[in-house]
């Protein structure tokens, strides 16, 4: 039987996972802040303190969830050196690490080349800068013999907190849902496919040693449409008016909205939430002392937490952008859910949380 | 007597007060945080550093200060709110309160007879949204309420630094998003103007007593003879659909529990997103708009402790089981 320890198995996709491993023959071992506990507990779920990974020998497999998170993630390198360090104590040097990422790593509205091969780093969104400089590390330092990147469409399905739940309050209180039209590729993964995913690859794929690229997104293809028509419908409700809003994604665009802003606290502002200028204020945040650096950061809002307004921004570019993910993933794998299916779960969800 | 409540103390130096009271108060024009106090030193010299004041004992703490903000676990509120009171401060409570309606009422008979404001910290009561969902339902458009469901559910992330929300018996689910579900409810049914009976038909949780981490109930709430089934359920372990809807005679009205301007209507004849202008639309606008409420002395009265007897009373009977 397979060890595998699964790191931020608290999350979301974390829990359903564990619980996929564990159905599917594995022993299963969740690494976890203490407090989270209850949230394996209640699913039969063993689970390690996170700030001592080795305290359950080394694991066949390690999946890594785990990302920065938190209220000052502006220091997301400790942060991911932190976490590579859990991943090296934790995996056998002959074993199998699986790293989970995204494909924003691509950009918000994917619009940079898509590679099945390391990307450089580059000055970007807070989120985006941290997963790509862990995959970037990890790839530097491999933890262990075989290392899979999996970068993840947007993640859908019953309880999704990021699509399926934010579409679905979306609709019911009258929010934009789509910047112009909701044409744009959806490039969703399910839940439950991408569980699935990584059961297969670190339970069944012999694959050979090194660094392997996986891109998710099985029902990507399928436009926001597909999606927000059935939920509304199942809402009864009408999807609100375009928002024709977007998150400035190129340097040009951010100085224009820069320049459009009135007074020194929207300037600071735009500049702690833009897309570059933010990294540049992060960059200056880190290596000033740690007083002068907490001055500034509460007088800039946190340097790197964006605003309620950029998130809604953002939350559209992402809906709006009319580039497919394009899957790449073990020619091995049939996924297991279809897009009626995965319909069908979020429509059976929505009425079982309450929604009708 | 009248005490300056723009000099603040913050009593507890956990997460609540280092990432929202911290900032929201520095940002508030003429408001100083005049002092610090925990017990774990390291946490005092961390919320000391952030915000300029010093890190002191409590009893210094609310000598310095015209309001003292009591951000401590639950347990402790009760004690150091009443001792803030008797040293002449005016409080602000984070929520939840006091654990029974008896601690709230000699809470109040402290502040009173020492002639001072006692606050509850439910930020919610500012968003857009709840007051325009509030109203709707006085305007009387909808008719009368008959029964309302409360449901707020999500995966728990939220790091205390004491730990309380997993040690603590009303740290659970049922006082911690609960205290501020069910003050949503009271406060858009108009049920936040003093006390209720409460009569509890069902109670499911995942523990055998709190803290609890999930938790369903189904009780009746009279108030002035007016009476209201109340459907809750609360989740640490999963999205739920987080709104309140209430069922009237002539249709039904649904408030987010997320900050937000919109509600949606629902009547025989079709639906209805409806947007408010008054109100704030964010978590951080609502944290904010209460503590300026508060230490500027403007448009704070629905804060006052006494409008949150019926929360108390519901937490007390659900808390206990009895």
């Amino acid at each position: 039987m397979a060890r595998i320890a699964v790191i931020g198995a608290a999350g979301y996709v974390g829990r359903l996972l564990c619980s996929r491993l564990r159905d599917d023959g594995a022993d299963v071992v969740g690494v976890i802040r203490p407090t989270s506990g209850f949230l394996l507990d209640q699913i039969g779920v063993r689970w390690l303190d996170a700030s001592d990974p080795r305290a359950d020998g080394r694991f066949d497999v390690v999946v890594n969830l785990a990302y920065p998170s938190g209220p000052f993630v502006y220091g997301y390198p400790d942060q991911n050196r932190g976490l590579l360090t859990q991943i090296e104590a934790l995996a056998k040097p002959t074993g199998h690490v699986v790293h989970t990422s995204t494909q924003a790593v691509f950009g918000m509205a994917m619009e940079y080349p898509q590679i099945t091969a390391p990307v450089s780093p580059r000055r970007d969104l807070l989120y985006v800068e941290s997963k790509l400089e862990l995959e970037n590390l990890l790839i530097a330092h491999p933890p262990a013999a075989r290392l899979d990147i999996v970068r993840l469409g947007n993640v859908w399905g019953p309880g999704s907190a990021a699509w399926t739940g934010e579409l679905a309050q979306r609709l019911l209180f009258g929010r934009p849902v789509y910047p112009a039209t909701a044409d744009g590729f959806s490039n969703v993964t399910d839940v439950a496919n991408l569980t699935s995913y990584i059961s297969y690859l670190a339970l069944e794929d012999q694959g050979e040693s090194g660094v392997r690229f996986h891109h998710l997104a099985e029902l990507g293809g399928l436009p926001w449409a597909y999606w927000i028509d059935r939920m509304a419908a199942h809402l009864e409700v009408t999807a609100a008016p375009p928002a024709g809003a977007a998150y400035p994604l190129t340097p040009s665009s951010e100085l224009r909205s820069i320049m459009r802003s009135h007074g020194p606290r929207a300037v600071a502002r735009q500049l702690n939430d833009g897309r570059f200028t933010s990294s540049v204020v992060r960059s200056v945040v880190r290596v000033l002392p740690e007083r002068a650096g907490s001055k500034l950061r509460n007088r800039v809002g946190g340097a790197g937490q964006p605003a309620q307004a950029i998130e809604e921004d953002l939350f559209l570019t992402v809906v709006g952008s009319g580039i497919r993910f394009e899957p790449h993933v073990s020619p091995g794998w049939t996924p297991p859910v279809t897009e009626e299916g995965s319909w069908l779960a979020v429509a059976a969800w929505l009425d079982e949380v309450g929604y009708r | 007597m009248i005490v300056d409540r723009q000099q603040v103390a913050i009593i507890g130096c956990g997460a609540v007060a280092e990432d929202m009271y911290a900032r929201g108060l520095k940002g508030l024009p003429g408001v100083s945080i005049v002092a610090v106090c925990d017990l774990d030193t390291e946490r005092a010299a961390v919320v000391s550093a952030a915000t300029g004041a010093p890190a002191v004992p409590f009893e210094e703490a609310v000598t310095r200060a015209g309001l003292a903000v009591i951000a401590t676990p639950p347990a402790t509120h009760f004690s150091l709110a009443s001792a803030a009171l008797e040293a002449g401060c005016d409080v602000l409570c984070e929520k939840p309160f006091v654990p029974t309606s008896e601690a709230a009422r000699k809470l109040e008979v402290v502040a009173t007879s020492r002639g001072r404001a006692l606050y509850v910290g439910h930020f919610r009561r500012m968003y857009a949204s709840l007051r325009g969902g509030r109203d709707l339902l006085r305007s009387g458009v909808l008719g009368a309420p008959k029964s309302v469901t409360a449901l707020e559910g999500g995966r728990f992330n939220w790091q205390a630094k004491s730990g309380y929300t997993h040690t603590d018996p009303h740290g659970g689910v049922l006082f911690d998003a609960g205290s501020h579900l069910i003050d949503m409810a009271m406060f858009l049914l108009g049920f936040d103007s003093g006390p209720v009976a409460v009569s509890v038909n069902e109670v499911e949780r995942d523990a055998p007593d709190e803290p609890s981490h999930a938790l369903t109930a189904r009780l009746v709430v009279t108030q002035d003879d007016r009476d209201i089934d109340l459907r809750l359920g609360l989740s640490r372990f999963g999205l739920l659909a987080n709104l309140i809807r209430v069922e009237c005679d002539r249709g039904t009205l649904e408030v987010p529990i997320a900050p937000g301007s919109s509600v949606r209507l629902r009547g025989p004849d079709g639906t209805l997103a409806m947007s408010f202008e008054a109100g704030e639309t964010t978590l951080g606008g609502g944290f904010i708009e209460q503590l300026r409420r508060i230490t500027s002395a403007d448009g704070c009265e629905e804060l006052l402790a006494h409008r949150f007897i019926a929360t108390v009373q519901i937490l007390e009977r659900l808390g206990t089981g009895e």
